[in-house]
């Protein structure tokens, strides 16, 4: 019942967003400040999973197709595609969920609890303003270069492998050429509109679950693993009806 | 900020509110008369926080109206005319903001004024009240008399139609609480603005209060003057302002016995 709850006042989050977005311009200042907050948390981290993310997949693959005569050609076009359209915009938004969804339900529970925002709603002002609409517009703003960051790293990490691993009997240059040949634009804004996706399903769980916390220190961390939890589904869900729309 | 407004009259009309099919408040009526202190005391647990949120619009009574001069406190915050002073019980200060942040923010979110009379506003009131000097202070710096202080400084610098004030004194010592109770009503006398306190300490009461409405029962029998509600025969509001400690015959909740 709470999961549906929380759903419900999500979708509510939504609507009342579209319509604060007039007041973009006022709150341009907090939108930036969130968008380099989301980017400056997460970066390295995406930088280094995605290194390994695509030096595991190129490992796997090459040593499985070891015995099928010219099959490693293809690591680079498994290693490109599965990046761009699965991996990079999949393992960023889990990253995204524990660093930032996290710390916004977090955030937003603490200023629920001590009433700060009944202090905001008695002085007339929105919280979806001030708190909701720049989150959303930093996450869709930041969203699509962390994808295409952890994209690019995610191929260099398979090319490493390609490159220095003796099982992978195939070249760098053949890995490049086998990645350009299959990984289009269409790929790539398919995985990008993912990431779009994932980002607005975690601002507003982690905000919508933030902003109904009530009780004290131990729900605020209960509300924290509520946010996890129903974020890390729910982007589990959208992604494969997603991919299924976009094949 | 200083000039006196014309003071608003609030009228609780049959206001029931309902929380899990268990009545807090039951068919509760009162004014609180344009510029007088009102205080609403009772026993921890009898709805007095409640009736703040119902009266600051936070909650929506489950039935009954209230009426800020005559009209629906609904219609009235709608119109965004209304402005709100609550001095929460702890404060509420934006933790992540510098005094001087939280206090410019209602300006600045609704672009009243420039940031220079922001900075002549802000400065203005915190001389009022005595706190000049620690707008750079982060609230976690501050101890809880200078948070409440704030939180008034915070209601003022709207210039509000109503302030209230969620137990005040509470969770402080003797002098400081007394210095609060002055400063409400200093602001009182000064500007007028029709004023709600919550509390259940006796000093504010008889210092500050106009009129005093005990909850009992989720309802309010009689409106008292600070006079009559001393002389009052009412047992349980006798026993409530007079509470005795009994150490030879102590009467525990049953489950300590």
């Amino acid at each position: 019942m709470n999961v549906l709850k929380d759903w419900y006042y999500a979708g509510i989050l939504f609507v009342q967003t579209i319509r604060e977005l007039r007041f973009l311009p006022l709150q341009w200042e907090r939108c930036m400040r969130h968008s380099c907050n989301m980017g400056y948390q997460t970066l390295p981290i995406v930088g280094i999973l995605s290194i390994f993310m695509g030096g595991i997949l190129a490992l796997q693959t090459g040593y499985s197709l070891n015995k099928i005569p010219g099959a490693q050609n293809f690591i680079g076009s498994i290693v490109g595609l599965s990046m761009c359209r699965e991996l990079g915009p999949l393992m960023t938004a889990f990253l995204l969920t524990g660093r930032i969804g996290s710390s916004i339900t977090a955030e937003l529970a603490s200023m629920s609890v001590y009433q700060e925002i009944d202090a905001l709603k008695t002085m007339n002002l929105s919280p979806v303003r001030l708190l909701v609409m720049p989150r959303v517009v930093g996450g869709l703003f930041m969203m699509p270069f962390l994808t295409m960051f952890a994209n690019v790293l995610g191929w260099l990490g398979g090319w490493l492998v390609v490159e220095s691993v003796d099982v992978i009997h195939s070249t760098g240059n053949m890995y490049w050429r086998s990645l350009k040949k299959f990984v289009n634009m269409e790929s790539i804004h398919g995985g990008l509109l993912k990431g779009e996706l994932f980002a607005l399903i975690i601002i507003f769980v982690s905000c919508s679950i933030g902003l109904q916390t009530k009780g004290g220190p131990r729900e605020i961390g209960t509300s924290v693993t509520s946010t996890l939890v129903q974020t890390m589904i729910a982007i589990l869900t959208c992604d494969y009806f997603v991919s299924k729309l976009l094949l | 900020m200083g000039e006196k407004k014309s003071a608003v009259r609030i009228c609780v009309k049959q206001v029931t509110k309902t929380f899990a099919k268990k009545a807090v408040l039951q068919n509760l009526s009162f004014t609180v008369q344009p510029g007088e202190i009102f205080i609403i005391m009772g026993p921890s647990g009898t709805g007095k926080s409640v009736l703040l949120k119902l009266l600051s619009g936070l909650d929506q009574p489950t039935s009954g109206e209230i009426y800020i001069n005559d009209l629906p406190l609904k219609q009235v915050k709608k119109s965004n005319r209304y402005v709100l002073g609550l001095v929460f019980q702890a404060g509420a200060l934006f933790n992540s903001l510098s005094i001087f942040d939280n206090l410019a923010l209602y300006f600045r979110e609704r672009q009243i004024c420039k940031e220079a009379e922001i900075e002549k506003r802000i400065t203005h009131v915190l001389n009022l009240l005595g706190l000049q000097g620690i707008e750079k202070q982060m609230p976690s710096s501050l101890s809880g008399g200078m948070k409440k202080r704030v939180a008034l400084a915070r209601g003022l610098l709207m210039e509000p139609d109503v302030l209230l004030f969620d137990e005040p004194t509470s969770e402080l010592d003797l002098l400081t609480a007394s210095s609060i109770i002055e400063l409400i009503g200093y602001v009182n006398r000064h500007l007028g603005i029709t004023t709600v306190v919550s509390s259940h300490d006796i000093l504010l009461a008889k210092t500050i209060g106009h009129h005093i409405g005990v909850l009992q029962n989720g309802t309010m029998d009689t409106i008292y003057t600070p006079e009559t509600l001393f002389q009052s025969n009412n047992a349980f509001i006798k026993n409530f302002l007079n509470p005795r400690v009994n150490l030879e015959h102590p009467q525990f909740p049953s489950f300590l016995v």
